[in-house]
């Protein structure tokens, strides 16, 4: 081919021009569509708005500020992207459910959903009615994350979204999930939820400062899943899930100390493990998860508590289980 | 320049009559088709403005069409490569085109599956990661490195077997090409 003049037009140069400012134009589309390019510094405290709330002043009076003076601190501290990656050095954490005591109260499930500011439709942590066989007695399993130490889905994430950490914990980077959901494709546990549209949330969360401890605010289009709260671990405190539980099914704790807790009872790892028969669900599948199952022995409740005051939609869950054996 | 006998014009006129004026029929055709694509298209707008819901997968069934497709494609265009090459090996004369069929499916293919994935991914705006922070574990890194290579070397066998082509249009004693035609097909390949 032979070159060509600048001074002759060029309809190959002015086409590739005109292509490549409207790959431009829709990729500033594509990203203005999610909530990134709306966050105002949120830290503007001098506005009125004309509400006022009461709050009690640390030398016990009662005064009336105005909402406008007000400023909403995310509850714990984030932690730089590295951090995030490298973990609380010296811990393993490990989570043991007490199958015997789980009456499907769904309060760790509420209390998961309004930390994280979930919507009612996603579960991070879903109770699931478990009945191992025809004969066998159906039992309510609350599932989380079991952050397994042979993770499928770390292994198949393209872009290192999903890391392993040091102190045993999966976690989700959504800066960079390109969303391909290949991880919860490898997940056998069905643990991961997708955001398939943009979440309805108040815009003074959409602008929270994120982490991957934090996991808020939940952004379209990528996938999220339970995180254990390390965020809460690093302030001293336990997962919200353990804390809500009324009935204490939920231990957690270090695997290095020998250690769990369920708020109440602070019992050693082993010998909770040994002496009631702990067990990993589907250990088969050599995922080696890290959290362990006691088995439903001596229950605290009979099955179909989990089904009272339950409302129709949920209930619809779990009909196909059986008592007709 | 290619010396054509006759009969090979006669070919040229019967199968390549678009080269020298479009008729009435073709444009209906042309805007059938460019419907069905604006169809495509206001689906697409539906999928970026309302979000992935509209696509009916959920979190229990995560990969649908999107990916069929992605796979049915890209099978079809390994089945050309395979022909193409295995006939390379060959020195018959009746490969050559059996050879350009094969490799303009290839390409083709490898161009629509790719644009089947581009779908399904949720954040299209972070593609550039596949490439910053690839993990060569993965296998959609291994996609991205197979099929990209692929593309490239396809459109190269492919540009390779169709010089003659454009050569006998070139050189075609038969055809009345319109203004211009001619003197871009002079400058090919």
């Amino acid at each position: 081919m032979e070159p060509n003049d600048n001074n002759e037009l060029n309809p190959r140069r002015d086409f590739l021009k005109s292509t490549a400012l409207g790959i431009a134009a829709t990729a500033a589309v594509a990203a203005c569509g999610s909530a990134s390019c709306s966050c105002k510094k949120p830290t503007d405290t001098s506005g009125e708005t004309g509400d006022k709330v009461t709050l009690l002043s640390p030398d016990g009076e009662l005064v009336q500020v105005d909402t406008g003076h007000l400023k909403y601190v995310p509850k714990n501290v984030v932690v730089s992207k590295e951090e995030a990656r490298q973990g609380i050095p010296g811990r393993k954490f490990v989570m043991v459910i007490d199958l015997a005591r789980c009456k499907n109260a769904r309060k760790c499930v509420t209390a998961c959903q309004k930390m994280h500011h979930l919507p009612e439709e996603k579960e991070w942590l879903q109770v699931r009615l478990m009945q191992d066989s025809e004969d066998a007695a159906p039992y309510w399993f609350p599932k989380t994350c079991f952050h397994c130490d042979n993770p499928p889905c770390v292994k198949v994430c393209p872009v290192d979204a999903t890391f392993k950490r040091q102190d045993g914990l999966v976690l989700i980077d959504t800066d960079r999930c390109i969303g391909c959901k290949f991880c919860m494709a490898a997940c056998p546990y069905s643990t991961r939820v997708f955001n398939w549209s943009e979440p309805e949330l108040p815009e003074e969360i959409m602008c929270l400062p994120y982490s991957p401890e934090t996991s808020v605010p939940s952004k379209v289009g990528t996938v999220e899943k339970c995180d254990f709260c390390p965020d809460m671990a690093r302030a001293g405190e336990l997962p919200d899930c353990v804390k809500a539980c009324p009935n204490g099914v939920f231990y957690f704790g270090d695997q290095n100390e020998d250690v769990v807790t369920n708020g109440d009872e602070t019992v050693k790892f082993s010998d909770i493990i040994r002496d009631r028969g702990g067990y990993r669900f589907a250990e088969e599948l050599g995922t080696e998860p890290r959290v362990w199952y006691l088995p439903p022995r001596d229950r605290l409740f009979p099955v179909e508590r989990g089904l009272e005051n339950l409302p129709e939609e949920l209930k619809e869950r779990y009909k196909n289980v059986g008592k007709e054996g | 320049m290619l010396k054509i006998s006759h009969a090979g014009n006669e070919v040229l006129k019967t199968f390549a009559p678009l080269l020298e004026r479009t008729r009435t029929r073709e444009w209906i055709w042309i805007l059938f088709l460019l419907a069905i694509i604006g169809w495509g298209l206001y689906g697409l707008y539906l999928q970026i403005t309302v979000g992935h819901t509209v696509t009916g997968m959920r979190d229990n069934v995560v990969w649908g069409i999107y990916i069929a497709n992605f796979i049915f494609f890209i099978g079809i265009s390994y089945a050309g490569a395979v022909i193409s090459g295995f006939l390379h090996l060959l020195k018959v004369e009746w490969r050559k085109p059996i050879i350009r069929i094969a490799e303009l499916i290839t390409v083709i293919a490898t161009l629509i599956g790719p644009l089947f994935i581009l779908l399904c991914v949720g954040r299209l705006d972070r593609l550039h990661h596949l490439v910053l922070y690839a993990r060569l574990q993965s296998p959609i890194t291994w996609d991205v490195l197979a099929i990209s290579t692929y593309l490239v070397g396809g459109l190269i066998f492919l540009y390779l077997a169709t010089i003659k082509d454009f050569a006998i249009y070139r050189d075609s004693t038969t055809l009345n090409y319109p203004n211009g035609k001619e003197n871009s097909l002079r400058s090919w390949p």
